[in-house]
């Protein structure tokens, strides 16, 4: 992946490219921990790995951020920071990767996500892994009043073991739609999701799509909690394409206001016989078939 | 006319239960046939196991297209070669465009047919997941459509002709066998109750089929029909007049 298209590019430890474009800030954690104060009580202690990125006047374009893995057997531990001052409407395009398959390596990203008042965030997180690597990316997305927040995870290829966690928040009126699509292909993957309405009318919507495959095993917890009168929906469906995997979809709503709302809906099956019989007869061969019908179950639209 | 399709003593089973018992069926190029039969009949079997789908398995017997051996091809492979079949009742398939579908059809067939049907009532479709909320018209429009684009069309088994359709959509069906039958040769497996349509079509045959077994191959479907209409599927059982595969 070259660096010159992105605004930041993070090889292992270190930052090689660091281009951001105008009315945006971004520095490593650990400088932005010394440069300003404010940040020390997000980031917690003082980060060692990381990025900070503040974004202060309305970008023109999107913010373009790559974080990779190129060494055997590294570990990297980021702290990073982004923060969005109010009502400027940013997109955020991330990939984080393994520049080659075999590293074994790990990638661990601790993270926050300021969505400052009415301000609004596109969020779009590409994971590609190689099969011994370990990954676990741990965020926690505070929206205040008014803020909106659209969160796409997808997971392009797999890791040996994913986990995955994240918080979101919300204030008054805040909103946020989330998905997470993910196939796994012979790894033990954790999925960890947690919803809190906290504001008045704040609503929320979280879609996870899961294929496993290969011994995969998937466990996906989605938790949606109402505090004030708020709404919030969970779509979770699961596909299994063979016996030797599993996965196991525990969707749960905790519903503290009465004035509240929350839906859930969640499927876990596998292919029906009858599809795959039905894209053969147009002359897909089985495989083409199934393929199709994968693509089709994780695709989202909104 | 040449041979199409051949079947040969064809049995047909379900989990250790025979849903098709020794059938002979033989289907010139350009002809049209009809099978009626009652409800569970093996109607719908029949047509599965021309097209190779599981979870049918064939026990015993030949199926030959054009006097090659296609009993053990996969669907994909005998679509390839030219037969077609429109589902009665075709699954939703959540996610996948009409578009996604019949570009990857166009992409295995690798030249365009140049005989696309319905291609203007499916504009509003394309882009509709498949069978996703389709009424009945819907569904069968967009299984015209799709198997239209088979360029290689010999044999088009329509199981079910006119289920969803409106008396206007279904005469253009049928103009469409009549003239591919008589224009390409393509020939024709219809499924249909319906004595109406048999008038529209005025097939070539009709068969009857009854607990699996096709006991009767007529040219004379009006005799066919009336003796059904007057005495049921189970005259058919003891009728000398029509019956048995090889009168004609």
């Amino acid at each position: 992946m070259s660096n010159k298209n992105n605004n930041l590019y993070y090889l292992d430890h270190k930052a090689l490219n660091i281009t951001p474009p105008q009315g945006v800030e971004i520095l490593l954690s650990k400088e932005a921990y010394q440069k300003y104060p404010w940040t020390k009580k997000y980031f917690g202690k003082e980060p060692s790995d990381g990025y900070f990125i503040w974004v202060k006047k309305q970008p023109k374009v999107p913010l373009v951020t790559c974080v990779a893995l190129s060494q055997e057997k590294i570990e990297q531990k980021m702290s990073n920071l982004l923060v969005i001052e109010p009502h400027i409407d940013a997109i955020s395009n991330v990939s984080c990767l393994a520049l080659q398959s075999g590293l074994c390596g790990k990638h661990i990203a601790t993270g926050k996500i300021i969505l400052k008042e009415g301000s609004s965030l596109k969020y779009h997180d590409l994971h590609t892994w190689g099969q011994g690597d370990y990954v676990e990316p741990n965020y926690e997305f505070y929206l205040e009043k008014n803020s909106r927040l659209e969160y796409r995870y997808q997971l392009l290829k797999s890791p040996h073991d994913l986990n995955i966690n994240n918080k979101f928040y919300l204030e008054d009126n805040a909103s946020i739609y989330s998905e997470v699509v993910v196939e796994g292909i012979k790894s033990d993957i954790n999925i960890n999701e947690e919803l809190t309405l906290k504001g008045k009318n704040s609503q929320g919507a979280l879609y996870l799509r899961i294929v496993a495959s290969k011994k995969a095993k998937i466990k996906a917890l989605s938790k949606i909690t109402a505090l004030n009168e708020s709404k919030g929906h969970l779509d979770c469906r699961g596909l299994l394409l063979d016996k030797e995997s599993q996965i196991d979809l525990i969707p749960e709503l905790n519903n503290k206001n009465p004035l509240s709302s929350l839906t859930h809906e969640a499927y876990l099956g596998k292919i029906n016989n009858e599809e795959i019989n039905y894209l053969r007869s147009r002359g897909l061969t089985q495989k083409q078939a199934i393929d199709l019908i994968v693509n089709g179950f994780l695709h989202l639209s909104s | 006319m040449k041979d199409l399709l051949t079947i040969k003593n064809l049995t047909v089973g379900l989990k250790k239960k025979i849903i098709l018992n020794d059938i002979n069926l033989n289907i010139k190029e350009g002809e049209v046939h009809v099978l009626i039969g009652p409800n569970g009949s093996g109607k719908s079997t029949l047509a599965s196991a021309i097209m190779g789908l599981s979870p049918f398995k064939i026990i015993e017997g030949d199926i030959l297209l054009e006097n090659k051996n296609i009993t053990k091809l996969p669907p994909e492979q005998r679509f390839l070669l030219g037969i077609s079949l429109v589902f009665q009742n075709p699954p939703p398939i959540k996610g996948v465009t009409l578009q996604e579908l019949s570009l990857q059809i166009q992409k295995k067939l690798k030249t365009p047919s140049e005989l696309i049907f319905f291609s203007k009532e499916v504009e509003n479709l394309k882009n509709r997941e498949i069978n996703v909320g389709f009424s009945g018209g819907e569904k069968k429009i967009a299984e015209l459509y799709q198997i239209s684009l088979n360029k290689n069309n010999r044999l088009i088994i329509f199981d079910e002709i006119d289920s969803g359709l409106d008396l206007e959509k279904t005469k253009l069906v049928i103009d469409f066998v009549k003239k591919q039958s008589k224009k390409n040769k393509i020939a024709f497996l219809i499924i249909t109750h319906r004595e109406e349509l048999l008038k529209l079509l005025n097939p070539s045959k009709v068969e009857v089929i009854l607990n699996g077994k096709i006991l009767c191959s007529l040219k004379d479907w009006r005799m066919v029909f009336k003796t059904i209409k007057k005495y049921g599927y189970e005259k058919c059982k003891t009728c000398t007049k029509t019956l048995k595969y090889k009168n004609e």
